[in-house]
């Protein structure tokens, strides 16, 4: 089982969505910190994303960040793989399982 | 606040004469025997009986009544809290909109936090009590299309741009979630 603390590891002031936007983006997020975790298919060990220690999370950089992960390694993959921690925002963890589950509403 | 605490006083000074009603009608319940009454101290120990039993009653049914009243303005502070945060956070975002900084950003980014962690104090207060606390689970999902309206790109970007379009439905999210949240305050009391 893989821990990712996203304040820890990360940043504390996650970003905008893209990479172009400025630094500390959701997508270079997925990129560096999501993505290698997904490289084997058959891997299907748990990931631990710890959420709280930030100042916050925009919506733009949550979607980018694990809907743009369902988008490229499927939706359902990603909800059996990933447990969130918040303690701090206990609504946090519903809003990224939306963006996830709706990932083929965004481009 | 004042209506509250004049309910309480209707209701105890009621349950006052209620309380002297049931100790009188005590001996023609048959309840104490007649030989009782002969002894000159009985109407005494009756009067003492009486007003024992009406502060009881009072006291049992005022408490109950003052400990729901104020567990519902409890959690209408709570509602007034979050009512203000959102106000400060459609402000901020504006200023944003506006004129974008990284500062305002980061502003506008800490202040969606706070609103989320007080709706999530909220919901915890909505599983506590679920009866005095009666609201449509849709306002977290206002909350998160008014998040989503503010903090999606272009949100972020270098120079981002809003569109009127854009402003509008910032507008109008916020318009829903605020007119929710005056329901969800209005049936507290209702």
């Amino acid at each position: 089982m893989a821990t990712i603390n996203i304040a820890k590891d990360f940043v504390t002031t996650p970003g905008a969505r893209y990479k172009a936007d400025g630094t500390f983006s959701g997508e270079e997020f997925r990129e560096k910190c999501l993505e290698p975790y997904f490289q084997d298919p058959k891997d299907d060990s748990k990931i631990v994303v710890i959420l709280d220690g930030t100042e916050g999370y925009a919506t733009s950089f949550l979607e980018e960040a694990f809907g743009g992960l369902a988008r490229k390694y499927g939706k359902h993959r990603c909800l059996e793989r990933l447990d969130f921690i918040s303690n701090e925002d206990k609504l946090l963890v519903d809003e990224i399982r939306m963006y996830i589950e709706n990932c083929d509403e965004k481009k | 606040m004042k209506r509250n605490r004049f309910l309480i006083v209707v209701v105890g000074i009621l349950c006052f004469f209620l309380g002297i009603l049931f100790g009188c009608l005590l001996p023609s319940w048959c309840r104490i025997g007649p030989f009782f009454f002969d002894i000159k101290l009985i109407e005494i120990i009756q009067l003492c009986v009486m007003i024992l039993i009406a502060i009881t009653v009072s006291y049992f049914i005022t408490g109950g009544i003052g400990r729901d009243l104020k567990k519902r303005d409890l959690i209408s502070d709570l509602v007034s809290r979050i009512q203000s945060s959102l106000s400060e956070t459609l402000g901020l975002s504006y200023e944003y909109i506006n004129k974008p900084d990284k500062e305002k950003e980061r502003k506008v980014i800490i202040n969606f936090k706070n609103l989320s962690m007080l709706l999530g104090i909220m919901s915890d207060v909505r599983k506590s009590d679920e009866k005095l606390l009666d609201y449509d689970e849709s306002l977290h999902g206002d909350f998160l299309k008014f998040k989503e309206a503010v903090t999606d790109t272009p949100f972020g970007q270098r120079k981002p741009v809003y569109t009127s379009d854009r402003t509008d439905k910032v507008q109008e999210r916020f318009n829903v979630m605020s007119k929710r949240l005056y329901e969800c305050k209005l049936k507290l009391y209702s």
